[in-house]
Formats: structure tokens, C-alpha cells, sequence
């Protein structure tokens, strides 16, 4: 009986207990539809205002040539911080020509801003300001993370509208998009979404639900949608940018094909280290310094990386035969990457040369240079010109001209004009296969 | 025994039933939050639709008809929406949502701030939509677009906040109020003078303007629509409803904003303005004793200070501070968008109102003297050749092509003789000093 007792007790506490968190449960009530909406939109309102304040808006003057004549003209659009000391990631296309570029904050301020370095391939470009104080920046995201469908917000600064907020979801995450002219275009991994893109909001954030970056708003080809450059790829050519203030990608002069055996070359570029190292047409790459080939896109990235002059050891089926050969790497031609020859050049008119300056930094992408390396890498030979008569080739280092050391474009240029009279020059050049001096006539 | 082990059975179940409970009322999945999520919308389209009325505007020239949205905002049957659907109509019809067609009647219209307020007639009691505290808007909080265009059913389109306070309109004739709420939420002609709801359902604006952007390939709107804030449109339309029309106070000054006021740009002559003794350059940083802080809040604060009455405005002239005092009066009627009629061949042809130079010109005219002969400019046309040359409101015409202008008749005959002319060399006098204009002539 006693023992009865005590269970009809602890029975009726448990009921209690259970009656209890029953009304508790009751009082803590499903939240309504519109209670969840309303926490929805204020998760949106909330990254729009921590992430307002890390995104600028870029005003730039460039010389266009209008009625053939050189006029200033003004341009520019969004970007934002990406390091607390005052770098900016933008569109290339931002940026690119100018001769000044001014940045204004959220809070009003500007300053004027300093070119770290632009991609055009990648359409991708590093700004600075220096003001001495901590800037707002975004986080970049987990690209291999973004899914079709999730949440996509984009903050940009089109023409007269101050922080424009428009918002969709992301519609593809690879997305191919070329641009018709001759520049080798890096994008296979765009990010389209259906949020809105203005002129002007090209170069600002395309955010996630946690307020962090998972594109670069580059383009608007119609049709409501927008593409944006995918993170991933924009930290890491921005971070490059900042390292050595330009991109130098490998480039093996040939048409490439993917076969189920590997790569076949289409067609080889005469007068190349590709056609000098003995590729031919209709040749299968099977293997690549020790590794099977992957498919022509990634093999094509796989070369960007490489260092330029350095020999790769290639295996290739050759009528079924398997060669060996050691292949060289150039440097991607200047036409591929949006450069252009200054026609107008002493160089060029009378040596028949197009050279840039070898940055600090920059040695390391080319085998045959080191670090006290400074002069001029040529970029490209004139036909028929005392250059190509001379057999210079592309890739080699200027470092010096008739004994006297040359270290950037402009000294050339003067020594050039100052010694217009000459008609042999005497070049020191470094190269693949060491340094020497040829003699140019004239 | 066995009681006892039905107890325990009866609690098992008990216990089974309340953890089975508990489970289910755990976290929904991430699908039910979006179901709910477009549930709430759903909800908020149903409940606002009865409220929202299409408007069918009749004009005496059946080409102008046009159609567009409005929405009751008062029980008695008032409807917002936006003045330049109804502008210069003679019949409006609303139709609501059964499908039921009413006659409406005018009850006053704002061009400045693009209000209108239509009124249906009988004792009904008509749905409403509450008005949102505009201020309160937050960029990136969802709006919801809602239009009735006659011939379609209700449109809803949805997006969220892109911007507040923004300025589209430049280069109007009208004084314009604007502060409109930008939204990526798309509003099609049609939808003009719907609501912009917030997720509770409210008003945060009447959708009043898309924006083409020029040189995009996207079509037409490039994804930015453009609502008046509810605000606004709340005070506009009960001063329709109380008064017909809005009596705004006017300066007589074109302004611009910067860091410590309003700059003045241009004083408009035989205004409040030039009467107070405002100069170009001046910088108003003090109306009636409140700090002025932008264009917008400024030009609301001289039409909403009494027509008459003495006004107090603080400037900075050169970095002295300064106090200058002037009457504000009514705004004319062609800055309030109010027709101006005049048929003779300057205005027609130049977009100019003259008058002959009067006795006393000289003393109210600094620039002027008793000797000058010519025609006193009294009004310039917006766009017009005469405004396009930059000739300003009460510059002193003293000659067409080199030829004496020394009154009104003669400036007539003159202009109706050069009509073929492609332009005209004009002799000015004004506040700048003697000049010759060139005006291009529109053909």
C-alpha cells in the first residue's frame, strides 16, 4: 500500500512536471510567418550596415583620344577594403587607363589612391589609400562553398545612386563568359546572379548571408542577370597583385586539344620554344614534369604557373612512339594580356624592340634571373628590324647598352635619343642561356 | 499489482506521446523557414490587394487617357496616387478588386511632390492600407510592390530597399520635393501610384518613377524603381484633403548643398530672396532659428513656413556671419507646375515674357538706368532657346541682331521677321553687365 503511495506521487509530480513544460512550450509558441520574415530581413539590413562602411566608391580621370585629340575624360565605380592598411580590390576595368584615381569612403571622405596592380585577364585590380588608420574591410568566402540558389547581396555605387543595395540569389557558379577580343580571358568560374548590376556598381561586393564576399560585380550581359568574378579567383590574383604588382603567367605557344590520351597539339608557333624544343603537330602530350596531363583547360592554368625559361620534362606519343623532350616555357605573349607596343618608341623605331621593366620581386617567375637582376625583359621583336637581324629573343633581359646600365624604360629611351647619331649598339643581355653581348647594327 | 502496471503503462505513453511532442516542436527545417517566409508574403499580397485600386483616367483628348494604381488610405473612401497620372484628366474611374467600377472625383493635386488624392463617393467603408514612419525605412529590408493596372490583375513584384533619400530628378521647371525610397523591386508604368509595403503590410512609399539607365544592355530599368516616401506623401495628402491644393512659401533661389548649408546659386530678381539682400555664394546655415541641413529638408522648410509672414535666415558671406530678413510669398504658379499662358512670339519662340521697362525700374534694377531702352525679361521658359542662352529673369533686352529693341511691339515685329533665322544675337543687360547672347532657335 505504501509502496502504492509512493508511486501515485511520483505519478502526480511527474504529471505536474509534464503540465508544467507543456505550458511552457505553450508560452514559447511557434514564432509566425511573419516573424520569421522579419528576422530574415533584419539578418539583410544588418550585413548591409556592417558591410557598408568596407566598400568605396572610385572616381577616375584617364586621356582618351576624342576627334583625335587627347581629352581628359572621367570614369570609375565601386570596390572595397580588403586590408585593413588601405588595399582595395576592384575591377580592372575600374581603373584602367587612369592617370588619377580618387577613392570616397562611406563616411565621406576621399583620398587619393595609388595603383598597386591590375590584371586585365582576370579583370581584377588592387588599389591603396594611405590615411594612418585601421580601414573596415570584407571577408572573402569559401568559393567551393557558394551554392546555386543561395542568397546573393550586392552593394555597389552606380551613377548618383550612393550605396545601392539590390539583392537575389546566386543563378550559376561557373559560368563562361568571353568578351570578343583577342586578350586570353581566364574566366570559367563566374558567379551569375539575378541581382541587380548598374553601370557604376561594377567592382563592388557580391555578398552571403554572413556578410562575406563571394564575387567581384563585374559585368551585366543582359537579361537580368550579373557576373561577378569568383572570390577565390580574386584573392588570389589580388594577392599577387600585392605581392609583386603584376600578374606573369607561363604560355606554351601552341593549339591544344584534350584527347582521351591527352593533349594533342593542333598546330605549333614557329620560332618558339615550343617549336625549338621539337613539338610537333598531331603530337599527344601524355605526361608533364612526371605527371599525367590533365584536360586542355587545367593544363592550360597548370603552364601559367610555371616558371618562364625553365625546362619541363614532357613525355608525347609521336606515331604511337613514346618521346621524350624538354620543353620551355615563354611568357604569355603581350597581346594575350591586354598589353599593347608603344609604336612611338625610340626603342621600338629603331631597334625594333618592346621591352618593360623587370620589377624587384619579379625575378622569381623566370629561371634564368636572381634577385640583384635589374633592366629591361623584352616583350616583343620587330619584324625584319636590327632586333630580329641580331636573333634577340623575347623574354631576355636588358641590363645594359654600350656599357652603360640600364634599369627602367625611360633611361633607354634617353640613351637612345642622346645617341640618335650611333649606328651599332652593343646589348648586354641575360637569358636562358646565360649572359652575353650582341651587337646590333643599324 | 495490476493497477500499479497500468499506472506504469499509462505513464510510459504519457512520457513516449510528450518526447515524440517535444521532437516535432523542434528547429523547422531550413524549408519550412522559406515556406513560412513566402507564406508571409503571400499573406501580405492578399490582405493588401482589397485596398489597392486601379485608376482609368479620362482626358477630353481620348490619346492621353492613361491608367495607373492608387490605394485607399482613409475609410471614407480617399485614394493616393501619383499626380502625374491624374494630371490634366476630366474623368476618373477606379476599379477595385470584384471587378466593380466607380466614378471618383478629384480632390487636389501636388506636382512638386507627384501626390494626387482621388475620392470615391457613397457611405461605404472601404479597406485600407495603414502608412509606414518612412523615417524608420532601412536599406536592405524587404519592399513589396503592388499595382493594379486597369487592364491587368494585380501585379506583385518584390525586392528589398537599394536606397533611401535619393534625388532623380534634375533640370524640372517644378520645384521638386525629393527624397524617394529606391527599390530593385521592378514597378512597371502601370504600377505608378501603388503602394511600396514593408512586410507588415504597410506603406513606405507610392511608386511613382522608374529610371532608365543609360548604355546598359538590360532592358529599359536596369532594376531601380523609385517610390515617394510614405512620410511625404502623408502630409501632401492631408493638406489635399483639407485645403484642395498645397500653398508652399518660395524664396527665389537656386541652391546647392554643401558641408555647412545651402549655397546660393542664383537669386531670382523681385523675389523674397533678392529682397532680403541674398547674394550669390552666400551660405544659408540658419532658417527661423533651425540649423538648415540639406536641400531637401531647407525647401520644405520655406514652403512650410507661412506666406506672408517675416522670415529670419543666417548666412555666411565671406565668412562673415550675417542676418538678413525677407517676406516669403506664395509660390508662383509656374514653379507650383500651374499652367502659364502667353501667345505672344517670344514666348513662343524664345520662351521669354517681357514688359515694357517701367518708371522705377532703374531704382529696383541696380544695373539699370534712366537712359536704358528695351524690354524687362519677366519669365524664362524652362528648355526654351531663351533659357538654354542663359538669359536671366529681369535682364534688360536692348537689341535682336543688332537691332534696336525699344519696346515690346518692336521685339514682336522684329522676331516675327528673323523667324527662319537659325539664331539670334541678343544685346542683355543684366546683374553680369552688357552682353551679347547668342540664342539658338528650336525648329
Amino acid at each position: 500500500m505504501q509502496n502504492k503511495t509512493i508511486l501515485t506521487t511520483f505519478i502526480f509530480v511527474f504529471v505536474a512536471i509534464i503540465s508544467c513544460c507543456a505550458s511552457l512550450t505553450l508560452q514559447a509558441q511557434q514564432p509566425t510567418d511573419f516573424d520569421i520574415l522579419s528576422s530574415f530581413e533584419n539578418a539583410i539590413t544588418k550585413i548591409v550596415d556592417q558591410s557598408k562602411p568596407a566598400v568605396v566608391s572610385i572616381a577616375i580621370k584617364k586621356m582618351e583620344l576624342k576627334n583625335n585629340k587627347p581629352t581628359e575624360t572621367s570614369g570609375g565605380g565601386s570596390g572595397f577594403f580588403i586590408r585593413n592598411d588601405g588595399y582595395i580590390l576592384t575591377n580592372e576595368h575600374v581603373i584602367r587607363g587612369a592617370k588619377e584615381i580618387t577613392v570616397s569612403l562611406f563616411n565621406g571622405s576621399k583620398y587619393e589612391a595609388s595603383l598597386v596592380g591590375g590584371d586585365q585577364n582576370t579583370d581584377i585590380a588592387v588599389i591603396k589609400i594611405d590615411g594612418g588608420e585601421e580601414f573596415p574591410v570584407l571577408e572573402m568566402a569559401d568559393s567551393s562553398k557558394v551554392r546555386v540558389g543561395q542568397f546573393a547581396i550586392a552593394i555597389g555605387d552606380p551613377i548618383g545612386y550612393k550605396y545601392t543595395v539590390t539583392a537575389g540569389i546566386v543563378g550559376g557558379t561557373d559560368r563562361c563568359f568571353h568578351e570578343k577580343n583577342n586578350l586570353y580571358q581566364y574566366h570559367r568560374n563566374y558567379i551569375q546572379t539575378d541581382a541587380w548590376i548598374n553601370p557604376g556598381s561594377s567592382g563592388g561586393p557580391l555578398l552571403n548571408i554572413q556578410g562575406e564576399v563571394i564575387g567581384i560585380n563585374a559585368l551585366n550581359p543582359g537579361e537580368g542577370s550579373t557576373l561577378a568574378v569568383n572570390c577565390e579567383l580574386a584573392q588570389k590574383i589580388s594577392e599577387q597583385l600585392m605581392a609583386h604588382g603584376r600578374i606573369i603567367r607561363g604560355h606554351l605557344n601552341a593549339d591544344m586539344q584534350s584527347v582521351a590520351r591527352g593533349i594533342r597539339i593542333a598546330s605549333v608557333k614557329q620560332n618558339t620554344s615550343a617549336s625549338q624544343c621539337g613539338l610537333k603537330r598531331n603530337d599527344i602530350i601524355v605526361e608533364f614534369d612526371g605527371e599525367r596531363v590533365p584536360g586542355v583547360t587545367d593544363f592550360e592554368l597548370q603552364i601559367m604557373e610555371c616558371q618562364i625559361g625553365q625546362q619541363y620534362p614532357i613525355k608525347v606519343l609521336r606515331q604511337d612512339q613514346e618521346i621524350r623532350l624538354d620543353l620551355t616555357i615563354d611568357e604569355m605573349p603581350l597581346e594575350l594580356v591586354g598589353r599593347s607596343v608603344n609604336t612611338e618608341s625610340v626603342a621600338w623605331k629603331t631597334l625594333g624592340l618592346a621591352t618593360r621593366m623587370l620589377e624587384k620581386d619579379n625575378y622569381q617567375r623566370y629561371a634564368y634571373l636572381n634577385a640583384g637582376d635589374r633592366g629591361l625583359l623584352v616583350e616583343k621583336i620587330k619584324r625584319k628590324s636590327s632586333g630580329s637581324n641580331a636573333n634577340i629573343q623575347r623574354g631576355v633581359l636588358i641590363t645594359a647598352i654600350n656599357g652603360q646600365e640600364i634599369s627602367d624604360v625611360q633611361s633607354l629611351e634617353t640613351f637612345l635619343e642622346n645617341n640618335a647619331d650611333l649606328s651599332e649598339f652593343i646589348l648586354h643581355i641575360k637569358s636562358i642561356q646565360g649572359t652575353e653581348k650582341i651587337t646590333l647594327t643599324l | 499489482m495490476r493497477k500499479q502496471s497500468y499506472l506504469i503503462c499509462t505513464l510510459l505513453i504519457f512520457v513516449i506521446m510528450l518526447s515524440s511532442c517535444a521532437f516535432q516542436a523542434k528547429q523547422p527545417t531550413s524549408i519550412e523557414l522559406l515556406s513560412t517566409m513566402e507564406n508571409a508574403f503571400i499573406d501580405i499580397a492578399a490582405q493588401s490587394k482589397p485596398a489597392i485600386v486601379g485608376i482609368f483616367v479620362r482626358h477630353s483628348n481620348r490619346e492621353l487617357n492613361r491608367w495607373g494604381s492608387g490605394f485607399f488610405f482613409r475609410e471614407d473612401g480617399y485614394i493616393l496616387t501619383n499626380d502625374h497620372i491624374v494630371h490634366g484628366g476630366q474623368r476618373f474611374e477606379v476599379k477595385l478588386l470584384d471587378g466593380s467600377i466607380i466614378d471618383a472625383k478629384l480632390v487636389g493635386t501636388d506636382v512638386n511632390t507627384d501626390v494626387a488624392v482621388l475620392k470615391v463617393e457613397g457611405n461605404k467603408e472601404y479597406p485600407i492600407l495603414s502608412l509606414a514612419n518612412s523615417e524608420k525605412v532601412r536599406v536592405g529590408q524587404f519592399a513589396i510592390a503592388i499595382g493594379n493596372p486597369f487592364q491587368l490583375d494585380y501585379t506583385v513584384t518584390t525586392g528589398v530597399v537599394s536606397g533611401k533619400s535619393r534625388n532623380v530628378l534634375g533640370g524640372t521647371p517644378i520645384i521638386r520635393y525629393q527624397s524617394f525610397i529606391q527599390t530593385d523591386a521592378w514597378i512597371n508604368t502601370g504600377s505608378s501610384g501603388g503602394p511600396l509595403l514593408n512586410i507588415y503590410g504597410e506603406v513606405i512609399g507610392i511608386n511613382a518613377l522608374i529610371r532608365k539607365v543609360e548604355n546598359t544592355p538590360a532592358p529599359a530599368m536596369a532594376g531601380a524603381g523609385f517610390a515617394i516616401p510614405s512620410n511625404l506623401a502623408s502630409v501632401i495628402g492631408d493638406q489635399l484633403i483639407t485645403n484642395g491644393k498645397i500653398i508652399r512659401g518660395y524664396l527665389g533661389i537656386s541652391m546647392r548643398e554643401v558641408a555647412q548649408g545651402i549655397r546660393v546659386e542664383r537669386v531670382l530678381l523681385g523675389t523674397p530672396a533678392d529682397k532680403a539682400g541674398l547674394q550669390w555664394r552666400d551660405i544659408i546655415y540658419e532658417y527661423n532659428g533651425k540649423k538648415v541641413k540639406n536641400t531637401l529638408q531647407f525647401q520644405m522648410l520655406i514652403a512650410a513656413s507661412p506666406v506672408g509672414k517675416e522670415s529670419v535666415i543666417k548666412v555666411l558671406r565671406r565668412g562673415q556671419q550675417r542676418t538678413l530678413r525677407t517676406t516669403i510669398v506664395e509660390m508662383p504658379p509656374e514653379m507650383a507646375g500651374l499652367p502659364f499662358e502667353n501667345n505672344s512670339v517670344s514666348w513662343n519662340t524664345l520662351g521669354l515674357a517681357v514688359r515694357q521697362l517701367e518708371k522705377g525700374d532703374a531704382q529696383r534694377y541696380t544695373y539699370l538706368s534712366d537712359e536704358d531702352r528695351g524690354v524687362i525679361v519677366e519669365r524664362v521658359k524652362v528648355d526654351a532657346p531663351g533659357f538654354n542662352a542663359k538669359i536671366p529673369r529681369g535682364a534688360l533686352i536692348t537689341a535682336i541682331n543688332d537691332e534696336q529693341v525699344s519696346d515690346v511691339q518692336s521685339l514682336e515685329a522684329l522676331l516675327q521677321t528673323h523667324k527662319e533665322l537659325k539664331e539670334l544675337i541678343l544685346d542683355i543687360k543684366s546683374s553680369h553687365g552688357t552682353e551679347k547672347l547668342t540664342v539658338q532657335l528650336q525648329k
